[in-house]
């Protein structure tokens, strides 16, 4: 049981570390694009047309902020997968048919972690910073929670989850057929 | 190949093939034997129910051991015996057919003065000579002896079939026969050392020197009250009282026979003190079902060591004995061909595999129910990726098969220990009340199986095996979902492989 918790948290540190490297890798392809963070992502508030040092010293700073929020994501993620993968490995299922009763847990889990997502990403949008344009600004409670359930299901919990609790996760037993 | 026979002669003898049976089920049989039944009752109760039991174990083995489509693999030791117990042929009633008397059988009407004399001194004319035989010799050696020598035995499939196999000594091929009865009662007195003889006379008309005759007698071991036939007489009934007395002439019958004929190349002892009580021992016909009782375990664990042991025990014979009077443990039984802990470890893993087919993967594996676990690791690595379609009828019957076998060992366990156990005497083997109970007022002293175990029942699992802690159903269940499948095991016998893998002791 031990040993499967072990194998389980290590699968959700790489998952991690995989999901970490997507994002930035993501971010530095994106960043580059100087146009696409200027015109799209930017407060045109905060863009003028004769000092495109200010405007670029802007979407640093806003990639940075970005960068934050991206982090307190992923560690929602983490968490909810953490705390998903040890019951998942303690629970006792000593006989067919018990894990699918689990999949209130599951569930429970992404709807605690979505609502956290969404609010944290609304509050990010529209609280802590205000260099986000208008236009981006409220599609970012879903991208928070799209963020979180891509974070929870593909890397924390779909590979990670116990072959005796897969169950109790939806989709994954068409995953592994 | 060691060619092995076992007859089982009378109800006790029977009651004995019926409990080697089921160890052959549990993998400490030999590789193949023959089973041979003889009663002149045909329609025993004992002798129908070891018949119902070998059926079912064959049945069940075909389903899970066929070569083409479903196979439990060649390292699962479940079923493992090739049982040849033919429909026709299996049970020999020396008198078969419609009720016939002493009387008739030898024409007392039309014999001269002097043979009728003789009858009459030796058959009580009003109780012996005009007993119907259709139900058995009621405890009187003297009537089965002559029943038994007075037949032809040419021709009857039975004899035929035993002759078959002792023809294939002749090309060098060893045979072992062993045959099992009460040294008390009627049948199997009469029988056991007629039909040895009949064997050894065969042997050496043949001049066939690799066969080897040995057997198992009862001494007496269960006693019950005397019941009443339809006419309230109960003076043809088997009187357990005269148990005694008849096995102590028959003892010194055998001590003389060892001394002046080479018969047996070796027997086996088997008593009980003090006698087991049974509810009802019937008059015979259908009435006369006894429970299993643990002295009937002793002689086919007689029958597994002279089957299985290297060479032939050269002791003429021998005796079990039980350390404690008031306690039966595992210690109390003889090691098996040399391992002491195979009939614990096989018997433990044959029950919990039982219970954990009975009671926990069984019920999910109906037509109506097995798409609702169908996502689990288990039943995808077992079951789905082998093609096994639980929609199909092949499967549903393999289950039902498995079902029924699995009923029929567990009742026989459980009434064993039950029938066997008094206040003042326990047998520590099986904590078989976890998934049987037993009234005390059941007419044969039957258990029932539970309908269904309670949660502190399945947790109870890991300490069926009295003596022991194993594995408990979640480690079960965790090496059905974890471990690797069966090399060479395929469709339904797959999984029937893992999980007796798994219900490992």
């Amino acid at each position: 049981m031990l040993l499967r918790l072990i194998k389980s948290l290590v699968i959700l540190l790489c998952m991690t570390i995989l999901y970490l490297a997507i994002f930035f890798g993501l971010k530095i392809t994106l960043g580059q694009s100087d146009e696409w963070v200027l015109l799209v992502l930017l407060n045109q508030d905060f863009v003028t047309q004769d000092d495109l040092q200010a405007n670029l010293q802007f979407a640093e700073e806003l990639l940075g902020e970005i960068d934050i929020l991206a982090l307190v994501l992923l560690s929602i993620s983490a968490v909810a997968s953490f705390v998903w993968l040890v019951f998942a490995n303690l629970i006792r299922v000593s006989r067919p048919g018990i894990a699918k009763r689990y999949i209130w847990v599951w569930l429970v889990g992404i709807g605690i972690g979505c609502f956290a997502s969404i609010f944290y990403s609304a509050y990010f949008a529209f609280e802590v910073t205000d260099l986000i344009s208008t236009s981006m600004r409220s599609m970012f409670p879903a991208m928070g929670a799209l963020v979180f359930i891509a974070g929870y299901t593909v890397f924390g919990t779909f590979f990670a989850t116990p072959k005796l609790m897969r169950p109790a996760v939806p989709i994954i037993s068409i995953l592994f057929r | 190949m060691t060619e092995s026979y076992l007859i089982g002669i009378g109800g006790s003898g029977s009651k004995c093939v019926e409990s080697f049976v089921h160890l052959c089920a549990a993998g400490l049989g030999p590789e193949n034997v023959s089973i041979g039944l003889v009663d002149q009752d045909q329609s025993n109760g004992n002798v129908a129910k070891t018949k119902q039991t070998t059926t079912k174990y064959l049945s069940t083995r075909e389903k899970v051991r066929s070569l083409d489509a479903d196979t439990v693999g060649s390292n699962c030791s479940y079923l493992k015996t090739a049982i040849d117990f033919p429909d026709n042929g299996s049970v020999w009633c020396p008198l078969p057919g419609t009720a016939k008397t002493i009387d008739e059988l030898f024409g007392y009407d039309s014999l001269s003065d002097e043979l009728q004399g003789l009858m009459d001194c030796l058959y009580h004319r009003r109780i012996e000579q005009q007993l119907p035989l259709d139900e058995g010799f009621r405890g009187r050696p003297s009537l089965g002896a002559v029943t038994v020598l007075s037949q032809a035995i040419e021709g009857q499939t039975f004899w035929d079939n035993l002759f078959s196999k002792i023809d294939s000594a002749k090309s060098g091929r060893e045979v072992r026969i062993f045959l099992v009865a009460s040294i008390f009662g009627g049948t199997g007195a009469s029988g056991f050392p007629s039909i040895a003889r009949r064997i050894r006379n065969y042997l050496e008309d043949q001049g066939i020197s690799n066969v080897y005759i040995s057997g198992a007698l009862f001494l007496p071991y269960f006693d019950y009250s005397k019941p009443e036939d339809e006419n309230g007489d109960n003076e043809t009934v088997v009187h357990s009282q005269v148990f005694l007395e008849q096995a102590q002439g028959a003892l010194y019958y055998y001590e003389k026979m060892f001394e002046r004929e080479h018969v047996f190349d070796n027997l086996y002892f088997v008593g009980w003190d003090p006698l087991i009580k049974v509810k009802n021992g019937g008059l015979g016909g259908n009435q006369q079902r006894n429970p299993p009782l643990l002295p009937e375990f002793y002689a086919s664990m007689a029958a597994l060591e002279f089957f299985q042991s290297p060479e032939i025990p050269k002791s003429p014979v021998y005796q079990i004995g039980r350390k404690s009077e008031k306690l039966m443990t595992w210690e109390d039984f003889p090691t098996l061909c040399g391992s002491e802990e195979d009939l614990q470890n096989n018997l433990g893993q044959m029950v919990r595999f039982c219970i954990a087919f009975k009671y926990i993967y069984s019920p999910h594996l109906k037509r109506d129910r097995w798409k609702d676990i169908s996502g689990e690791e288990w039943f995808k690595k077992h079951i789905k990726r082998l093609g096994v379609d639980l929609d199909d009828d092949a499967p549903q019957a393999a289950i039902e098969a498995l079902e029924d076998y699995t009923n029929e060992f567990l009742l026989w366990l459980s009434s064993m220990i039950y029938a066997s156990s008094t206040e003042t005497f326990l047998v520590e083997l099986f904590d078989v009340h976890h998934f049987a109970s037993h009234s005390p007022d059941h007419p044969t002293n039957s258990s029932q199986l539970h309908e269904r175990l309670t949660g502190q029942q399945t947790q109870s699992f890991g300490s069926l095996v009295t003596g022991i802690v194993t594995p408990s159903l979640g480690k079960v269940f965790e090496e059905m979902t974890y471990n690797k499948r069966i090399k060479d095991g395929r469709g339904l016998g797959e999984f029937v492989s893992a999980l007796y893998s798994s219900s490992h002791v």
